[in-house]
This record gives C-alpha cells, sequence and structure tokens, in this order.
C-alpha cells in the first residue's frame, strides 16, 4: 500500500478492550457520509443533537482536498466561498461513497469519469485509479483513504464540541452496498481511529426515527400502540433506497428493503450532458481547461436543477471557454424528460419493496420521503402517485432523518436508557441483498434470500456434477442477479475428500449464518447416503475474503478449473 | 440446550395458546423480540439470543402466515401421536441441531487458545 501523507488520529489505547464499561456508557455518535453531504449528530441524554460545524452548518459537503502538505477535508472547516470552485478544481476527491469498494468494470465507476479529479479504469475488474490533481501532478490516493481522512476531520470536530473522545459509531449505509463495500467503510472507519457499532442501511435509520416518533405519540395519547406500516424512500446524490417497515411499540420490524446506486448526481449528469453534448469527448483529457470548464458547467447545471425545484423554467448562462457557450432556457418537463430513466428506476424500486413486504398501498400508514433530492417535485409526485396518497410525512427534517436515526441507534446500541422510554427501541433488520453460491453452471443459487430477518441462518443441499467428483468449489456471491456474473463475489473455497461415488450422490450442504453482529459465515460438509456423520471435517469461512481484485477472480477460478468442480442444487426434501 | 427448546411447539415457542389471533401472535412476537432480540442483551448473551430469536422469529414467520400456520397446525396433531424428533432425521427447523451436524455451526461460540503468548 501506498505510504500516507496523512497523519491518521487515533486514541493512543484504542486498540484493546472497550473503554466504555463505566456505570454511564457513552452514547455513540451517528455519522450520515452522504455522497455530497454529511452529517453528525448524538443522543445527548434527553433528545437527538444534530452537531454543528464552526460555520455552524449541520450539513458538510463530503470532500477532501489534496495539497503539498498536509490534505485537509474541505466540507468541516474550510472556507465556504472558497469552496465550491475548490471542490472542482480537480484537487478535490469526492463521491467517495460512489467509488468504494467497487472495481472498474463497474458503471457506476465509468459514471464518474466526468468528475473534475481523475478516474482511471482499465476495464479488467481491479480498483480504478483515483487521483487528484495537485501542483499539476496526479496525485493517487483511494477512496478509503479519503474516506478515513474526512472521518478523522469529523471526529476532532465532534469531539471539540462533545469535549469527550469518540471512538464508537453507528453509520448510514446505503441498502444496496454489499458486504464487501461494507468491509471498505470499516477499513476507513478504522483508519479514522472509529470502531464501528453498526452499519445501518439509510432507511431503516430513518425507520427507527419513525417508531421514535410514533413511540412517543403513543405515550403523549396515552392509548395502545397499532401497528403502523410505513414506506421510506430515500434519494440522495449518489443512492436510492426503499423500505417497508412495521412499526408498533418501539419495534420497527423492516419487511422488505432494497435500493439502487441512482441519484442526484446521475440527474446532474444527464443534465451536463443534454445542455453541453460533447462533454465527454471534451473532457476525457482532464487538461486544467477542461477542468474549469467542467466545474463551471457543473456549478450551473446543479443550480439550474436547484431552481427548478420552485420554479418552471430556468435560464441557463455558461461560458464553457474555446467559445463554447451555453444559452438556454430549460424548463421542468425538459429536466424530468432527460432523467426518465432515473425516475423510471426510482418508480420500479418502491413497487418492488411494496411487493415484497406484501404490504397493500393502502394499508401504508405513513409515507416518508427524505435525502437530498427529496425536493425535487418529480420525485414526491411519483412517490405520492405509486403509494396513492395526497401528502406526504411531515414530521421529519428530510436532510436529518437519516443521521438522527443513526444518533438513536448509536444510544441503544450503547445501552443508554432513558426514564421516558424515548429509547426503548429496536429494529429487527432484514437482508437488503441475496446470498448464496454458484450452481448449476454459472446460476446464482440464493441460500439467503433477499429480506430474511437478521439474525438469520439457512442451509441448501447440493451435489456434485460429475461422477467420482471428490472436490467442489463453493463460490459465494451477493446480489439479485440470476446469473453469478451479476453479483458481488464476496469469496470462494474447496472442500474436498468427497468420496468417489456416481454424480449426484454425495450431498454438499452449505449453511450460511449471519450472527448478531451481522457477520456472515458459510459452513460446508459433506453427507453420505446411510451415514449420519458429515464425512470430512467441516468448512468453516467468515465472508467476505476478497480483496481488491475480486472482478477477476471469477473470471479466473473458471478459466483455471471449468466445470470440474462445480455444484448442482438439489430439490429441497420436505 | 438446542435440543431442550426443540421439543416445544411454535405456540409454546412464543407463549400464546393455539387459539391465539394474528394480532396475539404479533403482540408475542413483538414482546419476545424486545427482550431476546441480540441487540437488547448484554454482550455475552448475544450469541444465545441470536439462536432464540431466530426461533421465535421462525415460529413466528410460521404462525402469522394463515396458510402455514394451518399446515403447521395439522402437523401438529399428527406429532402428538408419535416420536415428534426420530433419531436420524435429518428434517428440522433452523434451530434445532441434528446429532450428525457439526457442533460449531450450531454453538457458534468463538473458542481458540494463545498459550504461546503467556
Amino acid at each position: 500500500m501506498a505510504e500516507l501523507q496523512y497523519t491518521v488520529a487515533s486514541d493512543s489505547e484504542n486498540t484493546g478492550e472497550e473503554k466504555s464499561s463505566s456505570a454511564f456508557p457513552e452514547s455513540a455518535i451517528g455519522i450520515d457520509i452522504g455522497t455530497s453531504q454529511c452529517s453528525i449528530a448524538v443522543w445527548n441524554g434527553s433528545q437527538i443533537e444534530v452537531l454543528k460545524n464552526t460555520r455552524n452548518q449541520k450539513l458538510m459537503r463530503s470532500y477532501v482536498t489534496f495539497k503539498d502538505e498536509t490534505p485537509s477535508a474541505g466540507g468541516v472547516t474550510s472556507n465556504q466561498l472558497l469552496h465550491e470552485r475548490e471542490v472542482l478544481s480537480g484537487a478535490a476527491i469526492f463521491n467517495m461513497k460512489r467509488l468504494i469498494g467497487r472495481v472498474d468494470t463497474d458503471p457506476v465507476v465509468s459514471a464518474s469519469k466526468s468528475l473534475p479529479f481523475l478516474v482511471q479504469t482499465l476495464g479488467i475488474g481491479v480498483r480504478p485509479l483515483i487521483a487528484a490533481l495537485v501542483n499539476n501532478a496526479w496525485r493517487s490516493t483511494t477512496p478509503e483513504e479519503v474516506l478515513a481522512i474526512f472521518l478523522v476531520e469529523l471526529r476532532a470536530m465532534a469531539e471539540l464540541q462533545l469535549k469527550r473522545p469518540i471512538r464508537n459509531v453507528v453509520l448510514t449505509v446505503p441498502a444496496s452496498f454489499s458486504r464487501f463495500q461494507l468491509t471498505r467503510i470499516e477499513r476507513a472507519c478504522a483508519m479514522a481511529g472509529l470502531h464501528v457499532l453498526r452499519l445501518m442501511p439509510e432507511p431503516t435509520a430513518v425507520a427507527l426515527l419513525y417508531a421514535q416518533q410514533q413511540q412517543q405519540i403513543v405515550h403523549e395519547n396515552m392509548g395502545s400502540g397499532s401497528e403502523k406500516n410505513a414506506l421510506i424512500f430515500n434519494l440522495g446524490a449518489g443512492y436510492c433506497d426503499v423500505a417497508v417497515t412495521a412499526t408498533a411499540g418501539g419495534v420497527s420490524q423492516i419487511k422488505a428493503i432494497t435500493g439502487a446506486a441512482i441519484g442526484g448526481e446521475d440527474m446532474l449528469q444527464n443534465l451536463m450532458r443534454y445542455l453541453f453534448p460533447d462533454l465527454d469527448r471534451l473532457f476525457s483529457n482532464h487538461s486544467t481547461n477542461d477542468i474549469k470548464s467542467m466545474a463551471v458547467l457543473r456549478i450551473a447545471t446543479e443550480d439550474a436543477i436547484r431552481k427548478l425545484c420552485s420554479q418552471t423554467s430556468v435560464q441557463v448562462d455558461v461560458d464553457l471557454g474555446n467559445e463554447n457557450n451555453i444559452c438556454k432556457v430549460l424548463d421542468r418537463k425538459e429536466f424530468e424528460e432527460v432523467n426518465k430513466q432515473v425516475f423510471e428506476k426510482c418508480e420500479s424500486l418502491i413497487t418492488e419493496c411494496l411487493h415484497d413486504s406484501k404490504v397493500n398501498v393502502e394499508d401504508l400508514s405513513d409515507v416518508i420521503l427524505v435525502g437530498g433530492c427529496s425536493y425535487i417535485p418529480k420525485i414526491q409526485n411519483l412517490v405520492k402517485a405509486i403509494c396513492k396518497r395526497e401528502e406526504l410525512y411531515s414530521e421529519m427534517n428530510q436532510l436529518e432523518a437519516a443521521v438522527s436515526g443513526a444518533a438513536l441507534e448509536g444510544a441503544v446500541a450503547s445501552g443508554i436508557s432513558d426514564p421516558f422510554g424515548s429509547l426503548d427501541l429496536l429494529t429487527i433488520q432484514a437482508t437488503p441483498l441475496a446470498l448464496g453460491i454458484r450452481a448449476d453452471g454459472n446460476t446464482f443459487s440464493p441460500i439467503i434470500p433477499k429480506n430474511t430477518t437478521m439474525p438469520a441462518r439457512k442451509e441448501q443441499v447440493f451435489t456434485t456434477s460429475h461422477d467420482n467428483q471428490t472436490e467442489a468449489l463453493v463460490v459465494v456471491y451477493e446480489g439479485g442477479g440470476k446469473t453469478v456474473e451479476e453479483n458481488q463475489l464476496l469469496g470462494f473455497f474447496k472442500i474436498g475428500g468427497i468420496p468417489s461415488a456416481a454424480k449426484g450422490v454425495p450431498e454438499i450442504i452449505v449453511c450460511m449464518d449471519i450472527d448478531a453482529g451481522n457477520v456472515l459465515r458459510v459452513f460446508a460438509w459433506v453427507m453420505m447416503p446411510g451415514n449420519e456423520h458429515p464425512v470430512t471435517p467441516f468448512m468453516e469461512v467468515r465472508m467476505p475474503t476478497v480483496d481488491d481484485g475480486h472482478g477477476w477472480c471469477g473470471e479466473a477460478l473458471l478459466r483455471a478449473y471449468g466445470s470440474a468442480l462445480d455444484l448442482v442444487t438439489v430439490q429441497k426434501r420436505v | 440446550m438446542a435440543s431442550a427448546a426443540g421439543s416445544l411447539s411454535l405456540y409454546e415457542v412464543l407463549g400464546i395458546p393455539t387459539s391465539a389471533t394474528g394480532g396475539e401472535i404479533k403482540a408475542a412476537y413483538r414482546r419476545l423480540a424486545r427482550t431476546c432480540h441480540p441487540d437488547v442483551v448484554s454482550v455475552s448473551r448475544r450469541e444465545v439470543s441470536a439462536d432464540e430469536f431466530k426461533r421465535i422469529h421462525s415460529a413466528y414467520s410460521t404462525l402469522s402466515d394463515p396458510d402455514q400456520r394451518k399446515n403447521y397446525d395439522r402437523d401438529l396433531y399428527h406429532r402428538h401421536r408419535r416420536d415428534p424428533f426420530g433419531s436420524s432425521s435429518i428434517h428440522f427447523n433452523s434451530s434445532a441441531a441434528p446429532s450428525g451436524y457439526p457442533a460449531a455451526v450450531y454453538g457458534g461460540r468463538r473458542n481458540w487458545e494463545t498459550d504461546q503468548c503467556w
């Protein structure tokens, strides 16, 4: 790994046991690292407090500017007037959340190539090269490193305000993040000296806040709490998440959850391309002038999108240099047409989530819309239309809901209790993605289906695909695709010592276990007919095991072994 | 430990009568989740409580689905008349470990030694 250009702060004693074993445990803080903006909140003993930076802002732009000296996390402390240009100068890395844990064949990474900093891809399934422009040189870094620097700054800011060291955190993450991506987030936190108590899918954090609010209403009315179903739709700059939750008595059960890497950044880029179709060709070189033009266009387009939330048309006037001028009246209809696919994807996610939850639209008590893009009229309209209602839930700050939920979870997970019962809360999580293995050729065979309540343990029986096959490969994937290529590889191992037998005779049992800490373990063992005990010691592998070159592994395995070690599914016995 | 609970019916797991309504099943599930979910118990009990919660959830998901509940009730009636847990049965619910299965899969405790370090 490259030599780090900065110092990562760390507790002097943070490698050992948990410190907070005192009678008054300190609440873990909640952090919402957004693609574009970030916030921190904490349970202050009686309520949730969203922390402000020295400029009195609760929301901080997520970016890090690289300089000759130590890089600085701009969004936390720098001067606001300078910052928009600085962010887009090529020296700053942002959108880390869109890049973290992705390989260079990922379309989300390709879509990041029109950002001002360098995202270099070779299209072979390795991590992309990411670099910031410092003194006319591209200096490489990684999304984890950038995130870690940013978290160090956030941590310092929070420590200053709370006047205590901070170690334990609850972070919100997109529902569509694979377990591999979660390990990258954990790594960034570790680099920043933070201990992750929990990584919460964003809508489940919102669901927890909703559960608390409903609980309070029940307390106030002295009534009995009946079950309330709510749909939560969260659209930020980088990700769209949907969840359906059933809430009663402070217990929030996630009935279904889904998400995709789609958001405001896509709308912004689509509109930039619409305004300036030559975008990709012109900016492919990343020269200093290109970057300047790109920044001008980006700022103007972002501004237009913002204005179109409240007005029906907007005048766009930008001079990109080199006689490239854009002078155009853009109306809301055009914006909606340009981003038709984004809106359609949002709709399909909601429909899918409702279907999976088995909750009828009519049985929804509330529809909650949050996130940075929740102000876009088209988004509000489509959510209302699918959920068949006039009004959306209005008891939440749309930009602070996720971080507030994370702060609540932080307090609950730290074992804090509240005399008024405000923390008598529980979220029963469900798996946002299916977990399974490769079987029957390149088919993804799910073992723990999507939307399974966690903790969970499931198993399935497989068998050999050839006569006298003595070994088999267990290749573990996560995702929603039918074939393995569409899913995220988490790891693989070989199970050997299968007694020689006709194909279909040995039983290879693969068991997956997600424990209370959301750790995934994959077990496998071989049974032969007539034997009560496994014929060999069983395998136990904690996943994910893959590291950064994971895009290669699946193909490499196939090249090396062909179908020689394949597994075949067995019809479930009753 | 799992086998002791293995002989309980799903109704017994949730602590409700076989005549319980859908609402009562849900309420019982929530009440038990409040005390048994790994998130609400002390760290030392998390592994045990994960197993406990899985059992409770599995009981709840069967009984809260009218069709599955009907099937289960029928099985329950028949099962009362024979040994409910035949010795070499592979058939088991997610909580009860049959004898042949690796203990660590079902007991999942972390155990290792680092004698050489001390």
